[in-house]
């Protein structure tokens, strides 16, 4: 109990302490030097691996000989703002069909996956690979430059085979996934 | 639950204006990803928590996403990539490796939290371990297919997930060098 009442005293004596001290320190202002003026706050930004890429919603082939190829419109593909860890580090772009062969009206027959393939265009900062359509592997489309901060074409041409059995018109779709990966180290 | 180490992964997938319809530029898909991989160092019997966010950009159509954990692995000369369920390679951390949400649908503007759980087997061997975590955009079943023979494009990211069970040893067996020219290609 004694303890508690000297605290109650100290409090009023601190703050007439204070009131000394601000008073003098208003009559002789000056300007005291900080022992240590290098104080300084690190500010740090984490960089992920990235990359902006754009593919081509979709082609279409018209078919006007079954027993012939069919040849898309080009299509267009840019990956930039390319960010990854190392020099040596590249990105490779690659598709893979989501199913074996196209859906065709009544189920009749189609084209397989197989029947699709793509021409090594010219790329830009990339080196383009032709290859074969595949709903069990992702096949290469291109390596983006070690190093580049992005890469592009504008003439990725997709190639339908022939199919003289197709015997029905109509609506023959597959759906294809476009991957991008990060490779090397 | 031990939370020993929480490595973060973030990429953003942005759709295009339109994800299906063939022919014109503008229909194109964009996304932006993080391609950084996932490495854990960890114990046998530790369970470990790391997040994956993937976002929309503004005025981005709602899409619907599909989340996946698989093994996956090269072709020798690097230009075919294999997915598969976990389990399919004797190193893989696949069925460790649990995702929440395993589907999801963003709207443009929204981001997506994925929580990853890691759970070493308590009888797990040292050494290196790996599987996928993969994205996949999914069609929209309200979207209306193109007239006529085409194909349509969606988009796939996959993020490497490594797990380092210590201590481990790190190398090679070396089992073959061609030399072509000024370049030499070894196979191990």
């Amino acid at each position: 109990m004694q303890r508690q009442i000297l605290s109650f005293f100290k409090a009023p004596a601190l703050a007439a302490g204070a009131i000394v001290l601000l008073a003098c320190s208003a009559s002789a202002q000056t300007t005291v030097t900080l022992p240590d003026t290098s104080q300084t706050t690190v500010l740090t930004a984490v960089v992920n691996e990235q990359a902006r890429v754009t593919f081509p919603s979709g082609v279409t082939f018209t078919v006007s000989d079954i027993t012939g190829s069919t040849i898309a419109s080009p299509a267009a593909v840019t990956i930039s703002n390319i960010v990854l860890a190392t020099a040596t580090k590249q990105l490779k772009v690659s598709v893979q069909a989501d199913a074996a062969a196209f859906t065709a009206p009544g189920g009749s027959t189609t084209w397989s996956a197989g029947d699709v393939t793509w021409s090594a265009a010219t790329w830009t900062s990339a080196s383009g690979s032709a290859g074969t359509l595949s709903n069990s592997a992702y096949n290469a489309v291109a390596t983006c430059a070690a190093d580049a901060a992005s890469c592009s074409t504008t003439g990725l041409v997709f190639t339908l085979g022939a199919k003289p059995t197709v015997q029905r018109s109509g609506n023959h779709q597959l759906t294809v996934r476009w991957k991008v990966e990060a490779i090397g180290s | 639950m031990h939370i020993l180490r929480a490595v973060r992964g973030s990429f953003v997938f942005a759709a295009g204006a339109a994800l299906f319809l063939a022919g014109s530029a503008a229909d194109a898909v964009t996304f932006n990803a993080s391609f950084a991989p996932i490495k854990i160092a960890a114990k046998p019997g530790q369970v470990l928590t790391t997040n994956y966010r993937l976002a929309l950009d503004d005025g981005d159509p709602r899409t619907h996403f599909k989340v996946e954990v698989q093994d996956w692995w090269r072709s020798e000369d690097g230009r075919q990539s294999f997915y598969a369920p976990a389990g399919s390679i004797s190193r893989s951390c696949g069925h460790w490796v649990s995702a929440n949400p395993m589907e999801a649908t963003v709207s443009g503007g929204q981001a997506l939290q994925i929580r990853l759980t890691v759970s070493i087997p308590q009888d797990v061997q040292p050494g290196g371990y790996w599987c996928a975590l993969s994205v996949d955009e999914m069609p929209d079943p309200l979207d209306i297919a193109p007239e006529g023979v085409g194909v349509r494009f969606l988009a796939s990211v996959s993020t490497g997930v490594y797990v380092y069970i210590d201590p481990v040893e790190r190398g090679a067996d070396v089992l073959d060098i061609e030399v072509d020219g000024a370049q030499a290609t070894a196979r191990s």
